[in-house]
Parts: C-alpha cells; structure tokens; sequence
C-alpha cells in the first residue's frame, strides 16, 4: 500500500514534466490517447475503472478536436496513468479482498 | 523456530486459501450475520432490516414519523396498477412468475439453469415484458423499481430464502459476487465492506452507514436524497460513484453476482420492503 501511494505521488509529479517535454502533433497526441485506451479497456476488464481516467480521456479527446495537440497529450498520458494506477490496484485486490472477508 | 514461523504461517493462511478457493455459502451465511450479532449484541438479528435505525435514535424517531405517511406508498400503487395493466397479448406480469407473482420476492436473486446466470426479480420483471412483447424498463428507478415495490410489498415480512445451488456456475457466481463485495476499488480505495462491514453503524459525515447485514432487505426504497423509489442495483451505482469509481452496467454480471451474494448473506431476514432511508 506504501508503495501504491508513493507511486501515485510519482506519477503526479512525472505527468506533467514528460508531457512538456516533447513537443506534440496531432500524431502523437492520437498515439498517446490510443495508448490511454488500451489502458482504460484492461481497467475496465478488471470492474476497476476510475472516473478520474474517464474524464481525463474526454478532456484528451476534446482536446484533439479543438486541435490542441499539447493539451489532448498531456489528458491522454493522465488518463493512461491513472488507468494503470487502477488496473494495480485491481490486480492487487485480487488477492488481499480475503482479508477483509468475514468468516 | 523458523519451522514453528512455518507452521505459523500454513495455520494463518490456509483459512485465507480456503475463502478464495472454495465457495462455502452456508459457511460463509454462518460467519457473516454471527460477525454483526458479536459486534452489534444490542441488536436482534431481525432488526438489521431497519439499517441505520438501529444506531441513530434521532434518525430512528425521524423515520418513524416518516412511516406514518409512506413516502414510498405511491410506488406501491403505481406499481400495483402496472403490475395488473394487461400487455398488448393479453397477458400481465402475473403469468410469468409462480405463485401470480405474490409473496415470492424473497427468492431473488435466484440463479437460472438455463442461462447459466443470477437473475435479480428486476431483471426477471424485464424478462416478463420482453416475452411479451414489451420493451425492457431502467433497472434502477422509474416504472420498473414501482412494479418491484408492489411485488416486494406482497412478500412483506417473508424470510429472505436465496438459493445457491450445487451448480458449479451458480457458485461461481455466488464467489464473484463476495470478491466483488469485498474488493477495495476506485481512486478512494473503499470496497462494500469499508463501508458496510468495517465502519458499519459509524458515521459519514451526517449518515450512519447501514450494515451489510439485512441491507438489502428494505429495497427496492424510497431515499430522501433521490426524492423517490430506486432499486438496489440503483445504490450500487451510486456506492460506485462515491468510490470515484465508473459503474458497472445496471444489467451487469458484476452487479447480479453482488445482489446475488449480499442478499443470501441476508436469508432467514424478513423483507421489509419497500422501505425509507435519509
């Protein structure tokens, strides 16, 4: 759980420094929102999607059809971050939802 | 002593194997209501239907007065008018359902050979006006939620009798259904049981949070804060959202396995349904 949180902390710090960091086209900008969706899709494969991730994705998306690369980029990688954050947490509850189990 | 650790630790942890592994509903029925009735000793196993009642005596004055009017009685009426309103073939709800439909809500969920899946009575209204030629109704207030709280209402006082069978995809279901409950989810990291086991008769905010024991007993219900009847497919997505997690589709296998598995943690209950909650 520790680490689960100091992760979140890591990505929240990373997020926006790597999405300034390149400068975005609208190639990239789809490639990262395709990459946030593969993300998504396994969360919610796992009954653990966020709505954080789900609202950062409509940001990327409106994003991109407003023509604002950096933007739709910075949303996607987000989302994508978020999505993976879920997706840990749900792979993890697979084992540990036993020990909050009544007997 | 690292072969006493050893052993330590096969003791701690095959209970642990067990629960994950092999579905034991009437095991895990036992240990469940006797965990509340440990907890709570004050308070009689039939009382868990009045939820948060039991540990507020200021929201239990406030529902009495409630009751005197029903805020929910005209769900039972309209759904008792619906309930009887013929389809276009003639027929009515009545002819899909044993008994005409009364006093049997305290069988559902009930698992369906034929499908192979946990059929809630919500779904089973559905499937009603589906085989006769209607549309399918929202699962979570509205027409169909009015129609369950007349059928709920005829089952008044009836024992929860939910049904697992010995069928390998019925427990399978019954498994989903407990993991689901007792798995920690959205950005909040809460599963049902944070709420409704761990802090169960504390406070949230102004809210005392109802046990799972006996929770589903009293729906479909009228809530304060929805301003009219839901079912409880409609509190799942609502738990969900309050998680900051998306919700399941109100037709999901993830929800009918959980109503499945809370509501057979609940038989031997009488229903009290429809009931009120803030």
């Amino acid at each position: 759980m520790k680490g689960f949180r100091c992760g979140l902390v890591l990505v929240g710090l990373l997020v926006p420094v790597a999405a300034s960091a390149a400068v975005a086209s609208k190639a990239s900008a789809a490639s990262a929102i395709a990459a946030a969706q593969a993300e998504m899709k396994l969360a919610a494969s796992m009954q653990d999607q966020w709505i954080a991730t789900v609202a950062a994705m409509k940001d990327a998306r409106l994003a991109l059809k407003q023509g604002d690369f950096a933007a739709a980029e910075t949303a996607a990688v987000h989302a994508k971050a978020l999505a993976s954050l879920s997706v840990e947490q749900a792979k993890a509850q697979r084992a540990l939802w036993v020990n909050e189990a009544v007997h | 002593m690292k072969l006493a650790l050893i052993v330590l630790a096969s003791l701690w942890a095959a209970p642990l194997a067990q629960a994950a592994s092999q579905p034991d509903p009437a095991a895990d029925l036992q240990g469940f209501q006797g965990y509340f009735l440990k907890r709570f000793p004050k308070v009689p196993l039939a009382a868990y239907v009045n939820g948060p009642y039991n540990f507020s005596k200021s929201e239990r004055d406030q529902w009495k007065q409630i009751i005197e009017f029903p805020p929910y009685a005209f769900a039972v009426a309209d759904g008792k008018t619906l309930f009887d309103t013929k389809f276009a073939n003639g027929k009515t709800y009545a002819s899909c359902f044993p008994n005409g439909g009364i006093g049997i809500a305290q069988t559902y969920p009930m698992f369906d050979a034929k499908t192979g899946r946990v059929v809630p009575l919500g779904v089973a209204i559905n499937r009603c006006r589906v085989a006769n030629g209607a549309a399918k109704l929202s699962l979570t207030t509205g027409k169909l939620a009015d129609i369950e709280a007349y059928m709920t209402s005829t089952s008044d006082g009836k024992p929860i009798d939910v049904v697992v069978p010995h069928d390998p995809r019925a427990l399978a279901a019954y498994q989903a259904g407990k993991e689901y409950f007792y798995s920690r989810r959205g950005q909040l990291n809460f599963s049902c049981a944070s709420c409704h086991v761990q802090a169960a008769g504390m406070h949230l905010r102004g809210d005392v949070l109802a046990p799972a024991l006996g929770l589903t007993a009293s729906f479909p219900l009228y809530r304060s804060s929805w301003g009219d009847v839901g079912t409880l497919v409609r509190r799942f997505i609502g738990c969900n959202k309050k998680v900051k997690a998306e919700p399941e589709a109100a037709d999901s296998t993830a929800y009918r396995d959980l109503a499945y598995f809370m509501t057979y943690m609940n038989n031997g209950l009488p229903i009290a349904g429809p009931g009120a909650r803030p």
